[in-house]
């Protein structure tokens, strides 16, 4: 059970979508991660565990050398198809409740703002990490960052910008969500955003990179 | 379109064309863009790269320019420009690196409307990797433009024997993006086809803009982003 895990983590990981994709050069023509992900759950292997110790294993991996410069953006996009991939199997066992998200995380890039590449790669590393994304977008206004919170109570919301002048935006939306769901954790992102900044607005967190994000997430419910 | 003869003199507020072959941009650029040494981009990368670079000749329509300021015009105070009756606030860093500026020269330049629609295009048909290729591609097409533009008023520059300062655009640094509204009120309507919206951000979306001091004092960093104080800027080398 360890090896289908550890090889679909490793799938994952490389971006090695299925048997007939061609990359990465040194796995062609064996199993990826869709196989691989059909085969353990037909083997009696739990939703739950090839989540767990296959797809966020992978994604983990990949965010974290994403993190220290050691891959970048695209090997980042393919290990997400490979990921979605995988999710394909899984996904009625979610439907059905029989495998859980480690909670729901609600992510848009703020009023005025069109950008979109980092918070995709956010949603692609939260998501390979277990948690349900639901992406609003971009230019996302306050409210409709609180009536997805209304629809998924209990989610933890990550706000993006790229220029300065859509990061004021965040204050707003932060302090409308922290009125109306006190309780909920708020990450911010984006290149002009520092550690320093997400304190004065009110945001828990400030998230360097995609995997700055989950790593804060999941300490925060743990 | 004007385009800009070798040894012509640059015109100012003339929205120059410029040729996706002048842009010279190879798949070395768009790899070392998107991080990798060359060579170094995992299979299907470079395939990407090099597909997408063909069909990004086809919507390329780059076009550069700029508005020049003349000593009368031209005051520095070592916190702010000045540049007629126009006042820009680039921080502190920026302000001092322009100090010995006589003249000053705004530029715009922008890969074109299409290249936009054609990234799109590439996200929407399903596959991240080529939309990120495509926007990468895009990217360096109108940093690409702006270099030319650059060697322009770097040839004005020594016709005046003067040096010439880096590029500098609001939203690097400490300079705020906003200004962006006053630095295209200085240019005359639609420059090079692009426009603000109201948070300044530019549309085309693939455009840049900015401004270049002269002088015979004036250098360019080696680094321009040992520099900025940026430290999570996703361009930071």
């Amino acid at each position: 059970m360890d090896d289908i895990l550890q090889r679909i983590a490793t799938c994952i990981e490389r971006g090695k979508v299925n048997a007939t994709s061609p990359y990465p050069p040194d796995l062609k023509g064996q199993d990826g991660a869709h196989e691989l992900t059909k085969a353990a759950l037909e083997m009696g292997v739990s939703p739950s565990e090839v989540l767990a110790q296959g797809l966020v294993v992978g994604m983990n991996s990949i965010g974290r050398k994403f993190s220290e410069n050691k891959v970048f953006v695209p090997d980042l996009l393919m290990a997400s198809k490979a990921m979605q991939a995988a999710m394909v199997h899984l996904k009625p066992f979610f439907e059905s409740g029989e495998a859980k998200h480690r909670g729901t995380f609600i992510i848009g890039t703020v009023q005025g703002d069109l950008h979109d590449i980092g918070k995709n790669l956010v949603s692609m590393v939260m998501e390979g990490g277990g948690w349900e994304v639901i992406d609003l977008g971009v230019d996302v206004s306050t409210e409709k960052f609180l009536d997805a919170l209304k629809s998924h109570p209990g989610s933890a919301v990550g706000l993006s910008a790229l220029l300065t002048t859509t990061m004021v935006n965040m204050e707003k939306t932060v302090a409308a969500v922290r009125t109306q769901h006190p309780d909920t954790k708020i990450i911010v992102g984006g290149a002009p955003l520092t550690a320093e900044y997400a304190k004065k607005i009110g945001a828990d967190a400030y998230a360097p990179d995609p995997q700055g994000a989950l790593d804060y997430l999941v300490g925060a419910v743990a | 379109m004007n385009f800009l003869e070798v040894d012509a003199p640059l015109l100012d507020g003339v929205e120059y064309s410029v040729e996706f072959e002048t842009l010279a941009l190879n798949p070395t650029h768009v790899e070392w863009a998107m991080g990798y040494e060359p060579g170094q981009a995992p299979d299907p990368v470079p395939g990407v790269i090099a597909e997408l670079l063909i069909e990004a000749q086809r919507h390329a329509n780059a076009k550069a320019g700029v508005r020049l300021f003349h000593p009368a015009d031209v005051h520095l105070d070592g916190m702010s420009v000045h540049l007629g009756g126009t006042v820009f606030h680039p921080g502190e860093r920026i302000a001092g690196l322009l100090s010995g500026a006589r003249e000053v020269a705004l530029y715009a330049a922008t890969a074109g409307p299409e290249v936009d629609t054609w990234i799109r295009a590439q996200f929407a048909a399903g596959d991240p990797v080529r939309g990120y290729v495509a926007d990468t591609i895009g990217s360096e097409l109108v940093e690409r433009a702006a270099d030319w533009i650059e060697e322009r008023v770097i040839d004005y520059a020594i016709g005046l024997g003067c040096f010439t300062t880096s590029r500098f655009s609001p939203g690097f640094c400490e300079w705020d993006v906003s200004e962006q509204h006053a630095l295209f009120s200085l240019f005359p309507r639609a420059f090079c086809g692009i426009s603000l919206t109201e948070t300044a951000l530019m549309l085309p979306v693939k455009s840049v803009s900015g401004l270049i001091g002269m002088g015979p004092e004036c250098e360019r960093a080696t680094n321009a982003c040992m520099v900025c104080t940026m430290k999570t800027c996703f361009r930071r080398r």
